[in-house]
Formats: C-alpha cells, sequence, structure tokens
C-alpha cells in the first residue's frame, strides 16, 4: 500500500484557502493534518475513502461504465437546443474546459452562491469599493466589525490565521486589536482573543442589519439629523462608528452568503460607502468573504474569457449577461432550459441542487457531475464522478480575497475524468459545427 | 515546411533594411537564409510591392492579473457595445476597454502584434496573470513583475540589507513569479498608502520604514543591472498626474545614478503647472532629457479621446482620482503586504481642458525625443486609450496635417498651450518599424524577436502599402506568428498559443530560508505554494512553451 506525506498541501473546501495542510496518503485514504479545519478534514477524508472500483458513473440511478453514462451524455446534449451550466464548484482548469463547451454549445452559465455573490457584485457594478486581503488584515487591521455574517462557521480558521497572531508586523501585539460583531453569531470561540478576551457584540437579528449599516454609514459621514429616533442601539454603534474613525487600519467583514435578505446589495453599498467616507481621513477597508465551492475560481475564468460574470448567457453566440433573468432558478422555473449541466465537482456535502421541475410542471433533464462521496442525485439522468482537485487531480484555486490563486495538487490515483477532460469529450463526440 | 515570402519591400532596422527589395524564408517557425540544396519550396507567396516587417511588440499593455479582471467585472456596460461572436475559429468574447482573453488575442494578431508584455504583475498575484495570459491566444507574452512597496523589501532597505542581499531578492522575485523585468509603481507610495499617507514625493522618507523612492529606484536599478537582467528597471515614477510633476520625473532620471532605467506612460509625469490653470505641459524639458540621457528609456502611455478604464498598481494616486472616475466608480485594494492596485473607469473627452492637453503632451513626447531606439509607442493599453487605437496613433505621428486637423478640434485653451502645432516631424516607416518592433526586442532582450534576420523567430506581418497609415496598420495583408499564417487581412484563419518570455537571473537561494520563515510568520500562503514552477506554465498556458533569456547585458550607460 502507497503511503507518502504531502506538505503545504492547499484545500478547495472553503473560501479561505488554507496552504499549510498535511495529507497522509495511505492506499486510498487521506487523512488531513496539519493545521486543517474539521471541514477540511471531513472533505478530504470523504472523497478519498470512496473505493476506486466503485460505482461512479450511474444512468438514472444505476451504475454503469463511464462510457455507457457518456454515450446517454451524446443523447441529452447533442439536440439540447437551450442548455443551462449550473453549480460550476470546480476550479481553474474545470472551468476553463467547461467555458469551451459552453461556447460550442450556447450555454447559460450560473453557479450556485450567485444569489449570494451578486448583493456584492451588483455594490461593485454600482459604485465600486475599497477593499482588502488577508495578509493585510493579518498585519494591520486594528479595529474588526464583522457584520452580520457568522465568520468562523463560514471559514473556520479566519480568526487564527487573520487575527489572533503571533507576531503583527504593524501592531504591538494582535491582543489589543478590537473585534466587534455585528449580527448573531452561534459561537464566539474563534472571535475569543488567545487570552481569552471576548469580542464586543452588537445583537441584532438579521431583519435589522439593514438599517444598522444605513445607520452606521450616516454616522461615520455625519449626516444623521440630530434628533434621530431609532430603536437600534444607537450609543452601540456610535462607538463603533468613532472607533473607525480612530483606527489606523479598520476592516469590515462580511460574507454576503449571510446577508440573506432582499435587496441587500443596497447593506452592502452602505458599508462600501461608510468605508469611503472613512477613507477621506483615516484608512479602512473592507474583506467581503466568498470563494467557497471555487465561486472566484470559475468567475475568474468566465470573467477574462467572456468579459462578464456568472449568470451570463452565450446563447445567441457572445456573452449575455442578466443577473436577473439568468438565474438558474428562475430559468427552470420558467422552462427556458432544456438540459441542466449540474457541477459540483469540489466539497460532497454541498448536495442541493436546484428544482428542476418547471411552473408548467415539466422537468428539465439534468447531468450532474459530482466529487467522489457524494450521494446520488435522485433527480440526475446521467450523474458522473469526477475528479475532484487536490485529491485526484492537481488545478488552480481562487481564495477568498480574489487575488492569491494556489496550486492544488493530486494526491491519489483515480480514473475519473476531470471535469475539463469530461468537457473535452462531449465536444468531440459533437464533432466539428460550423459557428 | 519551407515557406517564401518574395518580392517584399523589406523593413528591417536591425539590419538596416529600409523598404529593401528582398526574399523571406521561413521554416518550421524560424526565419532561414534559404533553402537547403535540393530542399523543395512547399508554399511562395507573392507579396511584390507590399511592406514587410517583424510581428509587432506591445511592450507595456495591461492584459493579464488581477486588475484587468476587476475592471471587466465592474464595467459590464463597456462590453455590451463590442461583442465579439463565436465565428470561424474564434471564440466568443467581447472587446473595448478591458476586453476578453481571447478577443485580445485575436485583435492584436489580426493588427499585426505577435508579442504584448503585461506591465504590472504583482508577485502575489502571478500565477493569475500567468493564467490570464495563458488564455490570450496567438501572441507571445511575458510580464514585469513588480516590487518597491512590498513589505519584504522595504525591511531589507530599513535594516540595512547589503545590495548583494537585495540582488537575491530580486532574482528569486523575478524567477519565482516567471517575470521577464521588474517594474516598479509609485516608489514606496503603495506601500506607505496603507498607513494613510496620500502622497509621497521622491525625496520623502517612508512613514514606517524611512526609505525614500530615490533609495527604492536606485536601488532597484542597480539590482537589475547587477543581475543582468536586459530590460532595466520599469519605472511607473512617483506622483503620477499630479501638475508639477515634470521635476520628479527629472528627478528620478537623475536618482537612478547613470543605472539603464525605462520610464513608463511618460506622458502623465510631464506636466508642469503654468497657465490660468496650474496645468501645463512640460514635455519639451522632458524630451530634452531623454535625449541627453542615453541610459534612459520611454514609452508614451498616449490617451486617446473616448471611454477606457485605467488599472494600476497605484493605489495612492488612484484613490486621489476615484472621484474623477467616469462613470463614478472605483475599485481600490491594499494587496498582501505586496502590492495594491486601482481600477478607475475614465472618459477622455477633447473638449476638456485638462484631457487635450494630455493627449497633446503625448504626441510631443512622442515627436521631440529623437531617438526611436528609445521612445516606445503605447497608450499604457487600456489607462490612456485600448490599444486597438494604435493604428490612429500611427496615423497622427505619420500625418502632420492629420496630426494638426486633430489639434484644431481640441480644446482650444489646451491647443493654445501646446506647442504641438509648431512641430514638423513626420515619423519615417522605419522609425514606426523601430518603435514597434526593433527597439521593444532590443530592451527587452528578445534576441530572436523584433527583426527578420535568419534565426529569428518567424513572426513576420505583410502590409499593403497605403498613404493612410491608419488603414495599413489596421488589418495587415498577413501575419504569421512562428511561421504559421494566423491573421490574413483583418480574419484570424489559424488560432495558435504564443510562448511565455522569461527571464531566469542567477541567485543566491539561501535567500529563501529568511523569506519561507518570512512567509510563515507574517503572510497567509506557503513560499512553496508562492513559487511558479517551469511546468506550471507549460501547464496553464495550452501548449505555448516556456522561453527563457539569457542574463547579459552591456556594461553600465554613464
Amino acid at each position: 500500500m502507497a503511503t507518502a506525506t504531502l506538505t503545504d498541501v492547499a484545500c478547495p473546501f472553503c473560501g479561505l484557502g488554507c496552504d499549510d495542510l498535511t495529507l497522509d496518503v495511505s492506499g486510498e485514504t487521506l487523512a488531513a493534518s496539519g493545521g486543517a479545519c474539521v471541514r477540511a478534514k471531513l472533505a478530504f477524508q470523504k472523497i478519498a475513502s470512496t473505493p476506486a472500483d466503485a460505482p461512479h458513473s450511474w444512468v438514472e440511478g444505476k451504475p454503469v461504465s463511464l462510457d455507457q453514462a457518456m454515450a446517454r451524455v451524446m443523447d441529452l446534449i447533442a439536440p439540447s437546443k437551450a442548455p443551462l451550466f449550473g453549480g460550476l464548484a470546480t476550479d481553474v482548469l474545470g472551468m476553463r474546459g467547461l467555458m469551451e463547451l459552453a461556447d460550442r454549445t450556447g450555454a447559460l452559465l450560473d453557479h450556485m452562491n450567485s444569489e449570494a455573490k451578486l448583493r456584492n457584485l451588483r455594490s461593485v457594478q454600482d459604485a465600486g469599493w475599497i477593499t482588502t486581503t488577508l495578509s493585510e488584515v493579518r498585519n494591520r487591521a486594528d479595529v474588526i466589525v464583522c457584520f452580520g455574517t457568522d465568520v468562523s462557521a463560514r471559514f473556520p480558521r479566519f480568526f487564527e490565521r487573520c487575527v489572533w497572531v503571533e507576531e503583527p508586523m504593524f501592531l504591538k501585539d494582535s491582543e489589543h486589536r478590537q473585534v466587534i460583531i455585528i449580527g448573531q453569531p452561534k459561537d464566539l470561540a474563534g472571535a475569543t482573543s488567545p487570552k481569552g478576551r471576548v469580542p464586543e457584540v452588537i445583537s441584532l437579528s438579521p431583519d435589522r442589519l439593514a438599517e444598522a449599516a444605513a445607520l452606521m454609514r450616516g454616522l461615520v459621514a455625519g449626516s444623521l439629523p440630530p434628533q434621530i429616533q431609532t430603536d437600534l442601539p444607537l450609543e452601540a454603534l456610535k462607538s463603533v462608528a468613532e472607533r473607525l474613525k480612530q483606527a489606523h487600519y479598520g476592516v469590515i467583514v462580511w460574507a454576503a452568503a449571510d446577508l440573506d435578505w432582499s435587496h441587500a446589495d443596497l447593506t452592502v453599498q452602505a458599508l462600501t460607502g461608510m468605508v469611503g467616507t472613512l477613507n477621506i481621513t483615516t484608512r479602512c477597508s473592507g474583506l467581503p468573504l466568498g470563494g467557497s465551492d471555487g465561486d472566484f475560481s470559475s468567475d475568474a475564468v468566465m470573467l477574462w474569457q467572456t468579459g462578464y460574470p456568472f449568470r451570463t448567457s452565450l446563447a445567441s453566440g457572445t456573452g449575455h449577461y442578466d443577473p436577473v433573468m439568468h438565474s438558474t432558478q428562475r430559468v427552470l422555473h420558467e422552462d427556458e432550459a432544456d438540459l441542466l449541466l449540474w457541477v459540483a465537482g469540489l466539497d460532497p456535502d454541498r448536495t442541493q441542487v436546484p428544482n428542476t421541475q418547471s411552473a408548467s410542471g415539466k422537468h428539465c433533464p439534468m447531468i450532474a457531475l459530482t466529487s467522489a462521496g457524494a450521494p446520488l442525485i435522485q433527480e440526475a439522468m446521467v450523474q458522473i464522478t469526477v475528479a475532484t482537485p487536490a485529491v485526484d487531480t492537481h488545478g488552480y484555486f481562487f481564495r477568498a480575497d480574489k487575488i492569491v490563486s494556489l496550486p492544488l495538487r493530486k494526491a491519489i490515483q483515480r480514473s475519473y475524468p476531470t471535469v475539463a477532460e469530461f468537457a473535452h469529450r462531449v465536444m468531440a463526440g459533437l464533432g466539428e459545427k460550423a459557428c | 515546411m519551407l515557406t517564401l515570402l518574395k518580392g517584399g519591400k523589406i523593413v528591417d532596422p536591425t539590419r538596416k533594411l529600409s523598404s529593401v527589395v528582398g526574399d523571406i524564408y521561413m521554416r518550421d517557425g524560424w526565419i532561414v537564409d534559404g533553402p537547403k540544396p535540393g530542399e523543395r519550396i512547399d508554399e511562395e507567396i507573392n507579396i511584390t510591392g507590399r511592406i514587410v516587417m517583424a510581428g509587432a511588440i506591445d511592450m507595456h499593455t495591461h492584459i493579464g492579473g488581477g486588475k484587468v479582471n476587476i475592471a471587466r467585472n465592474m464595467l459590464p456596460e463597456d462590453h455590451r457595445f463590442d461583442p465579439v461572436h463565436r465565428a470561424g475559429l474564434c471564440r466568443s468574447g467581447c472587446g473595448h476597454a478591458a476586453p476578453s482573453t481571447l478577443t485580445t488575442g485575436y485583435r492584436y494578431a489580426a493588427m499585426g502584434y505577435t508579442a504584448g508584455f503585461e506591465p504590472a504583475m504583482l508577485p502575489v498575484n502571478a500565477r493569475q496573470a500567468h493564467l490570464e495570459m495563458g488564455d490570450t491566444p496567438i501572441i507571445d507574452k511575458g510580464a514585469y513583475v513588480m516590487l518597491g512597496s512590498d513589505d519584504f523589501l522595504l525591511r531589507l532597505m530599513r535594516e540595512g540589507a547589503s545590495q548583494e542581499r537585495i540582488n537575491d531578492y530580486v532574482g528569486f522575485t523575478i524567477a519565482s513569479s516567471q517575470a521577464l523585468g521588474l517594474k516598479v509603481v509609485n516608489p514606496g507610495g503603495i506601500s506607505d498608502f496603507k498607513f494613510n499617507r496620500r502622497k509621497l514625493d521622491l525625496d520623502e522618507e517612508h512613514s514606517h520604514y524611512h526609505v525614500t523612492a530615490r533609495q527604492i529606484v536606485h536601488t532597484l536599478a542597480r539590482a537589475l543591472h547587477e543581475l543582468k537582467v536586459p530590460h532595466p528597471l520599469h519605472i511607473h515614477a512617483s506622483n503620477l498626474g499630479v501638475p508639477g510633476n515634470f521635476q520628479t520625473t527629472l528627478d528620478t532620471i537623475t536618482g537612478a545614478e547613470g543605472f539603464p532605467i525605462h520610464l513608463t506612460h511618460i506622458q502623465f509625469h510631464s506636466y508642469g503647472t503654468e497657465g490660468d490653470r496650474k496645468f501645463s505641459s512640460e514635455a519639451a524639458k522632458i524630451a530634452e532629457a531623454i535625449n541627453n540621457n542615453p541610459h534612459v528609456s520611454a514609452d508614451v502611455g498616449q490617451i486617446m479621446f473616448g471611454q477606457t478604464v485605467t488599472c494600476s498598481g497605484d493605489n495612492m494616486t488612484q484613490h486621489r482620482n476615484a472621484g474623477f472616475g467616469n462613470p463614478k466608480k472605483s475599485v481600490i485594494m491594499d494587496i498582501e503586504c505586496d502590492a495594491g492596485c486601482g481600477v478607475v473607469p475614465f472618459k477622455y473627452k477633447d473638449k476638456n481642458f485638462v484631457n487635450a492637453l494630455q493627449w497633446a503632451i503625448g504626441l510631443e513626447v512622442f515627436l521631440r525625443v529623437e531617438d526611436p531606439w528609445r521612445i516606445f509607442l503605447t497608450t499604457d493599453h487600456p489607462n490612456g486609450a485600448p490599444f486597438t487605437s494604435y493604428p490612429h496613433l500611427i496615423r497622427l505621428l505619420m500625418d502632420k496635417s492629420f496630426r494638426n486637423e486633430a489639434l484644431a478640434r481640441i480644446n482650444p485653451d489646451a491647443a493654445a498651450l501646446s506647442t504641438l502645432g509648431s512641430i514638423d516631424r513626420e515619423y519615417t516607416l522605419d522609425e514606426i518599424a523601430i518603435m514597434t518592433r526593433a527597439a521593444p526586442a532590443k530592451i527587452l532582450g528578445l534576441k530572436d524577436c523584433g527583426h527578420l534576420a535568419p534565426g529569428a523567430r518567424a513572426d513576420v506581418v505583410v502590409y499593403q502599402e497605403d498613404s493612410d497609415p491608419e488603414k495599413m496598420f489596421t488589418a495587415p495583408e498577413y501575419v504569421f506568428k512562428n511561421g504559421t499564417l494566423v491573421a490574413h487581412s483583418g480574419e484570424i484563419v489559424a488560432v495558435t498559443w504564443g510562448d511565455v518570455h522569461v527571464v531566469k537571473p542567477q541567485f543566491d537561494r539561501s535567500i529563501e530560508k529568511p523569506l519561507g520563515d518570512y512567509f510563515d510568520r507574517h503572510l497567509t500562503q506557503k513560499l512553496g505554494n508562492f513559487k511558479i514552477s517551469d511546468d506550471e506554465i507549460r501547464d496553464i498556458t495550452n501548449g505555448g512553451g516556456l522561453r527563457v533569456h539569457a542574463c547579459e547585458r552591456d556594461g553600465r550607460t554613464v
């Protein structure tokens, strides 16, 4: 049985992209250690624990060979007039392959995290923002406001890697950093300093956060009427605004996925507008955390290859971006796609699939590409296990700050096709076609 | 496979050939003397009467890396008016200010360009830059990696590290990011902006590290010289866009103390404070300084009127100018104790006094610098204008009456303040060939590019001569890349994948020990994952190769 120990392994199972993991490879088992968080350990273990000879392709729930599955895939894709490529949880190389196929077939592309991502994107496309990256937070941030986001729950090692570090370059120590949480985190363990200082929490339910962001923006700008009436904790928010003004380098952290209410892009804009105002006199930056499920990786490829982000259709032969009309759920509900290619090629626990039934009751046929260890998807006509980057194949992964991209290395040998190989095989099957 | 281009008028400044009728043979991607004894000519193309040049080289064009993708993300409206449909061999994409990578490659090739160099690759973002350039078809690529506001360098300088140690770090950074050269942007300023500094002059001390921009420029210019990296330090000087900054530019030249330097987008650094509006042209002084200092070269960064987007590593300046954004939005970033970036859309207007004068200043610099081997044709794509405006720019340089007609249309106050109308010079075809091919290849150390001598890469462009240079340079009749006909009269007829050009300077690898410690203690990435291997480059270039150029250069020029 082959055994090996891989060090400095990068993990693609949340957007934080920790790259200090150790992987012990023993035959087909993978044990992540080093700094690995619980989520990483589970993901590596689960993906690797599927035996190489276990079923890996299914047609209507029945195990078949890859060739049989691909034959069915061709039967579905060849006649498709309006394919929808959804999920898109993959890395750069997987997305490169999918983009070629999407261009060839005139597909619409949307990611499983688009709804959350759009809360940020609308704000950027409207006004822009000032943001920072993980190492800047680690070394500079003296006041850190986590807004409406349970940071540790989504990014388990955020505080360990970016806040409670031994030697921040531009601060006396980390212990004196102020961490303020606006919202209702489940657990304060991560945000508590090594010496036990519990973060300040301004407890607000999600339905009050939009208002709180607007109020903070007004407080920082000094643009509120003197006798403002509010049942929000005005004094506490005033104090936060004041401390951000006094900070050398304040950071506002949020994960758009947690700002789950309608028009939350306006909340993001309130936060980034506040950051803009603070930068007139001092330094402050936003840290919009994301990148999980490869959303920054596949979006980056889309952007540079088409010029547009997710929710772009190539049906007309060129990119047509529409953040509302091109949502996976709406397209399926309105029966505007005749095929769904669902790609969930990273975290096997990302098992939620969209409802493929339209308003008129019609089912959109689904081809699913999933990581080893993922459950069978009942609705899928065809399901194929694809090579997971960082386990079965190499790849490239953009982490939460969209700046650093990490090499993912192959850890074990199994024969699953990569997402790109799948795409190329389909294109070969489609043959030459005049554009 | 041997191809003969028969009877063209060869313009090859490297060999001092000025429209000399002759034949060019291409075999397996290279230019050769002619057939071997008994060898059959597989293909003969009669190009009698046409102009033949080497493929053009854009030595400063933002074609890869995070800031371009930020621009794409922020500006869907800019793309809607320039859609590119999937057609023929080409995939879909989009054009204009921040075009898609695929369209970038096709359009450059169709215009006779066979190489483009990304001038501001952040070390921590180098992988992305290479991934994007890897998805840019046909043309060769390469990048200058950015240092000068990274904390590791500033720490070394504060600690008084030896020049040898700094050279090791510079060599390591170039090698590990797979770069061709080194860029410095607003030396120290990007870092000091993170400490809330808003302006950093050449001789002001950085608030935290207490080193000056002058020291940074000198240290890095010297490092490249000692590492024998062919391309001199590529400098985006302090005070970009600030009226009166011509003095900073002149002082930067002096500050290099004779070490070779390249001043980039010099148009943005040639401003005076004369006149009612305290904004004037000092192009003449800048050009004079370049003329008098043979160790200095510059590219212009010409602006053209219309919508574009500015993508820069200079977050300090971009933050200051964000209010001028049109449309009014901007992205400003602090990045990884390494660098920064700022993306601000701009719409340059011919009736706007400042924009009109910027346009005139760029042209004045072009026309007043005497040596075409040291001034390069760029718009700092997309910061001054998209690269697709080059044929128009070439006509402005080659056709005085056309230029003066354009001058008559700009803001009259700006026109009155400019001496452009009094300049008679018209660039010759030979001079255009120098500044777009021969000189970029020379200054970048690309020995087998930029000329048509046997032994060169068969990057060859055939133009139908035309009295209108804009028409001539828009869609050459034939474009060969590595001997393959890739474009014919503006249409892409083959899609190939260009190479990545790099240098690998010699340095003491023991620098990786303190660097590894620094990464572990202060950064959020491991040094091993920061480094980009040769195999990685080959993996991401879609079949393009890796071309390593020798680190050797002439002695110090003073």
